[in-house]
């Protein structure tokens, strides 16, 4: 009977698992991770030059803010890509 | 197997070999009078021998498979690091000359206020002959306000 317990104990050895290798889904880089700013407003007695540099600047601010969320779109479309691609 | 990280592969081969001449042995060298009287024990510990050998053998080829996969994975996330790496510079690059080609129209554009714009300045000052309606400045200012 000891026997046969000590030939399962050996048997059991197999039981132990293998450590799967892990790939990690990379970091944001910290350009895309920055929020968007506020818009400007229009003082209480605006000049025409001083509403259209406020309306420039604003869309400036859209235009820099919608480029930083589409290079977070495609970084995440390429990265998952990539990291789908490792299987 | 935690047993193949500490005993040596060629020991579970041994055991395999020790097994199966002690199996022969017993058929073999029947005349030694040592082996006839022990034969069924030296059987049952050469047939538990091979047993173990046989599986341990099976167990380190499996183990040698597992690592082969264990590198060709490691070696596959090592490249796919790199490109990730490669591809993060190129969406950067990208933004960084947007952005600069977006903040230096902005600019432009401000220089064409100042240059252009503000000819008209008197005419759409408060109290001047187009003065700018407080409605048109309160609209401007609401659009811009973010969402609460």
């Amino acid at each position: 009977m000891k026997y046969l317990v000590c030939f399962f104990l050996i048997l059991m050895t197999g039981c132990s698992t293998v450590v799967p290798v892990k790939s990690k889904f990379p970091d944001v880089p910290e350009r895309l991770m920055v929020k968007c700013p506020q818009l400007e407003k229009v003082s209480e007695t605006p000049t025409l030059s001083d509403v259209a540099k406020t309306i420039t600047n604003n869309y400036t601010t859209y235009y820099e803010c919608a480029v930083k969320h589409d290079a977070f779109i495609e970084w995440y479309n390429i990265q998952k890509n990539i990291f789908e691609s490792v299987k | 197997m935690w047993i193949l990280q500490w005993l040596p592969n060629w020991i579970f081969y041994g055991v395999f070999f020790v097994g199966l001449l002690g199996l022969l042995a017993t058929y073999v060298m029947k005349f030694i009078p040592l082996v006839n009287v022990y034969r069924t024990s030296i059987q049952a510990i050469s047939i538990l021998a091979i047993a173990i050998g046989t599986y341990m053998s099976g167990a380190i080829s499996n183990e040698e498979a597992w690592q082969a996969k264990v590198k060709e994975m490691e070696a596959k996330v090592a490249a796919a690091e790199v490109k990730s790496a490669k591809e993060n510079i190129k969406v950067v690059e990208k933004l960084v000359t947007k952005t600069e080609y977006i903040t230096r129209r902005g600019q432009d554009i401000i220089q064409y206020v100042d240059r252009e714009v503000a000819k008209y300045d008197d005419r759409f000052r408060p109290g001047g002959q187009c003065e700018l309606p407080k409605e048109f400045i309160k609209a401007i200012n609401n659009a811009s306000e973010a969402p609460k």
